[in-house]
């Protein structure tokens, strides 16, 4: 274990009417449990509004959970702030657009006290070429990259901090299909690298199928379904995975 | 005409700006020396606009009430600028107590009529030049706040002020390196038009005699003077005027230029 979720729930409270007379809550999350094995990657899918990325901002400690716990194995994380990065959907909101990417990359190395000053351009030139990028977007603000130039910074940005566990929420479902591939490659190839554990979350079976190890299937805020890869896939038990492995599309891709 | 409004600004601004600095080198006579002989003249080559009641050089008092309107301006709209955006980051990241409370303040501040508070702040303390800079500064911070506010309100919840929670930035971090860069744009383009209403409300001010005093020469207080000679010379009312126009002019200008060009 290297990150367990602990029966963990999260409820929003609208207020509407005259002066909030009524409430409305919205179960987003329902006591959710599960555990992450160190070096493996474990896959959540849903369809949206599942409450999948507000599972993993919970994860991340970005949102605080109404009930429940995340709990580390400190023989892996003693530093949260530095050994849990997470990666957003969308890449042009995660990087401020004031700030090169040679300024994007250095902020974490800062951060953390990690290299010495006169190393950092150095730490930063080593960073780019581990995910896949030239020397030459060193100096190039946010809005003169490409969609996966961008997700790759931010790849870049959180492996800036030698994390042991990554959380990538649909982190790339926001690129057009051949990109997708080679950022599936990249993931599969850093976690061997750096012998990094995933937490990968996305809508797509046939993304999950090929990068995880195990999988949660999540339906309105729970989990309705959670086994190995093979399982899940060749055995479904509950109609709601069924249904999700027979839609057209994931049938052809899973081929 | 796209490009026209930020140069059109920056020259009459930069104008003002080498003539309020060079004015004991440039202003043909001392503003505040009097010539008996020459009461009320006609703007002539010898007084390019002509002399007020007490026979002092038009050119040469207007010239130095560049001075003290441009850093009236630039001081007051520097000090109302700098709470501003302190207040309004406060408000807008630590939300909750702390910001109602700061808003409700703003709303306080904005429901006193600012001219007729500074009028009777000016009446108490003597009405100098810094007291002038700062109680205009004091009373014109509420609306930079509240765009502060609501740019950092909207600005937080954008994807990477979370990835920099996530690396574990400090609050004073993710303030100053990731909300304040983002939300200036704006700020500085009402700092700019703060500037205009700054010398505006000093010239008014100086009319009704609470703002700089004389003999130092301000727009404002030579037109005060202007006032009882107005039917015999009309160059001691229309120049110190045109002053004020062309420059409230430039700063509109260049506001408008940096709004268009920042977006």
């Amino acid at each position: 274990m290297i990150i367990q979720a602990d029966n963990i729930s999260k409820v929003y409270t609208l207020e509407r009417g005259i002066l909030g007379s009524k409430k409305i809550t919205i179960q987003a999350i329902d006591k959710v449990s599960f555990i992450v094995k160190e070096f493996t990657t474990l896959g959540i899918v849903g369809e949206s509004g599942s409450g999948k990325t507000t599972l993993a901002k919970i994860i991340a400690r970005l949102l605080e959970p109404t009930s429940g716990c995340i709990k580390v194995n400190p023989v892996y994380i003693q530093d949260f702030r530095k050994d849990v990065q997470i990666i957003f959907q969308n890449p042009l909101s995660s990087l401020n657009p004031k700030m090169r990417v040679c300024d994007t990359l250095r902020e974490p190395l800062l951060i953390h006290r990690l290299v010495k000053r006169n190393e950092e351009e150095e730490k930063v030139l080593e960073l780019l070429k581990l995910v896949g990028l030239e020397n030459n977007l060193f100096y190039r603000y946010p809005h003169q990259l490409s969609g996966g130039q961008r997700q790759r910074v931010c790849i870049a940005r959180a492996l800036a901090v030698e994390p042991k566990v990554l959380i990538l929420d649909e982190p790339i479902s926001s690129l057009d299909l051949t990109v997708q591939v080679k950022m599936l490659d990249l993931f599969v190839q850093l976690k061997e690298k750096l012998r990094l554990t995933y937490l990968f979350i996305s809508h797509n079976l046939a993304v999950i199928k090929y990068v995880a190890d195990s999988v949660i299937v999540m339906k309105e805020g729970r989990i309705v379904e959670e086994g190995n890869l093979k399982d899940i896939f060749e055995h479904p038990q509950e109609t709601y995975t069924k249904n999700l492995i027979a839609c057209a599309g994931c049938k052809e891709l899973m081929k | 005409m796209r490009d026209f409004y930020l140069p059109a600004g920056l020259v009459i601004i930069s104008f003002l700006a080498v003539v309020a600095l060079l004015a004991p080198l440039i202003s043909p006579y001392e503003p505040t020396v009097m010539d008996n002989a020459q009461l009320l003249s006609p703007p002539s080559r010898q007084h390019l606009l002509g002399t007020d009641s007490l026979g002092r050089d038009l050119l040469s008092r207007l010239i130095w009430g560049t001075r003290i309107s441009l850093s009236i301006g630039i001081i007051a709209v520097g000090i109302s600028t700098v709470i501003g955006i302190f207040l309004g980051s406060v408000a807008g990241f630590y939300g909750g107590r702390l910001d109602s409370l700061i808003m409700r303040l703003v709303d306080i501040m904005l429901c006193f009529p600012t001219f007729f508070l500074i009028l009777a702040v000016v009446s108490v303390l003597e009405p100098s030049l810094y007291n002038i800079m700062i109680i205009i500064g004091l009373t014109s911070w509420m609306s930079a706040a509240r765009l502060v506010r609501s740019e950092i309100l909207s600005l937080k919840e954008r994807q990477f002020i979370q990835a920099a929670v996530a690396l574990g930035a400090s609050q004073l971090r993710i303030i100053f390196r990731h909300l304040l860069p983002n939300a200036l744009a704006p700020v500085l383009v009402h700092a700019t038009l703060g500037i205009a209403s700054a010398i505006l409300l000093e010239s008014g001010l100086s009319f009704l005699g609470l703002g700089v005093q004389p003999p130092t020469p301000s727009w404002g207080n030579i037109l005060i003077e202007a006032k009882s000679t107005l039917g015999v010379a009309w160059w001691i009312t229309v120049f110190p005027g045109l002053a004020i126009l062309v420059t409230i002019l430039g700063f509109y200008f260049i506001a408008e230029g940096l709004k268009k060009k920042l977006g």
